[in-house]
């Protein structure tokens, strides 16, 4: 997947606003995105600040996130990101979007296949996105209220490992809520 | 697929407990539990929460007519059973009839299992506080105390406990019994049985006759009793800590050498007292309008460092001036190092301090804290300053409506007639 990159080449976008290139684990795609954004990332930031002086034009690769997984959660970012660039003001700063409008989007975003939601918790909880890891996971725990075992496994699509006797077992000590 | 090729196994244990932690249902964890051992492990881990909540979903089948109340906020429920590290596991009875021996079964069947082996907190709470009433669905307590011996902490509320069989449980350090009907009159089999506790909690625990407590190791009590009993006797030499509020006592005793802060709330002291070993007591509150009898016993002679004082919800000014002489109290607030005397207090003290006649004797008093009711001023509180030792700090907390004039001219007042206070 190739990453939108601006034609500036220096590091910012057409406005002026830094930018930060973030790398696939599998070197296949390259994203250049706002300071902002990327300092979601608490990881990103700790890496940042680890390289220092050190850093280099490269980006910055993530070694656990594959591209179509850092594509998705670099939209989420974008969207989420304050207005303005500045590192303290990521942290400070409302994001640009009405609370309406994130919300919608949320609840856009998590309409994916099982298999995009696990990369995208995944990717979240090592990237520590404190909002995206939990949406993500909220939106599993809301998958799986008022469902039964068997239910359960059927939408999350796990398959039971349990011997009948150890079914017995944990049956019988959670007798009390059936 | 197998099992290891699922991919919720992708999603470390941190995650799905998280993921767990927000699923606000004990009967859905019970689910999630049943459906994979991955959910399971990380039941392990979620967060311990308490819930009044109603079971839902999957196990609401076995609760007909449950309805979770309007008012319930949802909170993270998570019941754990560990058999590695202490895990805590609440236990609350639903809304909704359910026949009286389901409930003794229910405990009966879980305490029989190995989950009930491994835990060491656990805490069983009746959604309805009658059930304290009915002796048909009393807990079966000596169950738990066989099944349980592992437990560390124990919270019961809301029962009817008998305690006919009840084995010791020496690992047992933290006890909390609320609005319980016990069947041990005299407490001797509490005492017995749970010898090892270092906290002891019982709040609105009928069913005694003279209680007393004695117990070697504990450190803190809270003791809620109600006008029953006619004695009260704590033997624990190593008590530091002891709540109490009860009526009006014939008897109280409390041999406790240890304690330095007691919090005592009681509407009359009875004829035999004997607090003569409490040598170590700097803190004390009292919540009472018995003051002749309760400030020679445990004031005077005392080194006694901070000092509250409460008047009960009914008391009048002029109850107050019939329980204390002014100057006698203002000598003695003027011994204290640090005083606060609470809004109830703090309101009915005007006539009090009106009638005083003088101040003119050493002070100790360091920190004070006085409330000042709406709409009042504080010109009636001059005479308590005037028993502040130098550099006092003083407190005065005014209702939230009082109008910013009256409150700045209480501070010009004082900073002009007493320059030392802070």
């Amino acid at each position: 997947m190739a990453a939108a990159a601006d034609s500036s080449g220096d590091g910012g976008t057409s406005s002026g606003e830094k930018t930060i290139v973030l790398v696939s684990s599998d070197n296949s795609a390259r994203f250049e995105v706002r300071e902002a954004a990327a300092l979601l990332s608490q990881t990103v930031r700790r890496m940042i600040d680890e390289a220092g002086a050190d850093a280099s034009g490269d980006g910055i690769t993530l070694p656990d996130v594959d591209a179509k997984t850092l594509a998705k959660v670099l939209e989420y970012c974008n969207k989420h990101a304050p207005a303005s660039s500045s590192s303290s003001a990521a942290e400070a700063a409302p994001p640009a979007e009405g609370e309406e409008d994130l919300e919608r989007f949320d609840r856009e975003f998590v309409r994916v296949d099982m298999g995009t939601l696990y990369s995208l918790v995944t990717a979240a909880s090592y990237l520590k996105i404190e909002g995206l890891l939990n949406l993500t996971c909220q939106t599993i725990a809301d998958m799986i209220k008022g469902k039964t075992p068997e239910q359960i496994r059927k939408t999350l699509g796990i398959t039971s490992e349990f011997t009948p006797e150890e079914e017995d077992e944990v049956r019988r000590e959670n007798a009390w809520a059936f | 697929m197998s099992a290891s090729g699922d991919p919720l196994y992708a999603l470390s244990a941190a995650v799905l407990a998280d993921v767990l932690g927000r699923v606000a249902d004990a009967g859905d964890i019970a689910a999630c539990r049943l459906a994979s051992r991955a959910l399971l492990a990380a039941s392990y881990l979620c967060p311990p929460a308490s819930t009044s909540a109603p079971p839902t979903g999957a196990a609401a089948g076995a609760r007909a007519g449950a309805v979770p109340p309007r008012s319930a906020r949802p909170l993270r429920t998570s019941p754990r059973f560990s058999g590695v590290t202490s895990g805590p596991c609440r236990l609350t009875r639903p809304m909704g009839r359910v026949p009286p021996m389901t409930r003794c079964a229910e405990v009966a069947a879980w305490a029989a299992t190995s989950a009930a082996a491994v835990l060491r907190e656990l805490e069983i709470a009746d959604y309805w506080p009658q059930a304290c009433w009915r002796k048909a669905e009393a807990l079966p307590l000596p169950l738990i105390s066989h099944y349980c011996q592992n437990l560390v902490k124990l919270g019961l509320k809301n029962a009817w406990l008998s305690v006919e069989g009840l084995k010791k449980m020496p690992d047992l350090i933290h006890l909390t019994l609320e609005f319980i009907r016990l069947d041990d009159e005299d407490l001797n089999q509490l005492n017995e049985c749970f010898p090892c506790l270092h906290t002891l909690n019982l709040i609105g625990v009928g069913g005694l006759k003279d209680p007393k407590i004695h117990l070697l190791h504990v450190k803190a009590c809270r003791w809620e009793v109600s006008n029953v009993p006619r004695s009260l006797v704590v033997h624990a030499p190593d008590l530091v800590f002891l709540e109490l509020k009860c009526i009006r006592p014939d008897t109280l005793i409390l041999d406790s050498p240890s304690l330095s802060t007691l919090k005592l709330t009681i509407d009359k002291l009875g004829a035999t007292v004997r607090v003569d070993g409490l040598l170590r007591l700097t803190n004390l509150r009292i919540e009472s309008l018995d003051f002749s009898s309760l400030f020679p016993v445990f004031i005077d002679n005392r080194g006694i460092r901070t000092l509250e004082l409460e008047l009960p919800e009914s008391a009048s000014q002029y109850e107050l001036l019939e329980a204390v002489n002014p100057d006698y109290l203002l000598r003695m607030l003027a011994s204290i190092s640090e005083v606060k005397l609470a809004p109830r207090f703090s309101c009915e003290l005007k006539l009090c301090l009106a009638l005083c006649k003088g101040s003119q004797f050493g002070s100790c008093l360091k920190k004070l804290l006085i409330h000042v009711p709406q709409p009042g001023s504080c010109s009636h509180l001059l005479p308590l300053f005037e028993i502040c030792a130098p550099l006092c700090e003083v407190t005065v907390l005014f209702h939230a409506e009082s109008a910013d004039a009256v409150r700045q001219g209480a501070i010009s007042v004082c900073m002009q007639n007493f320059p030392d206070i802070r």
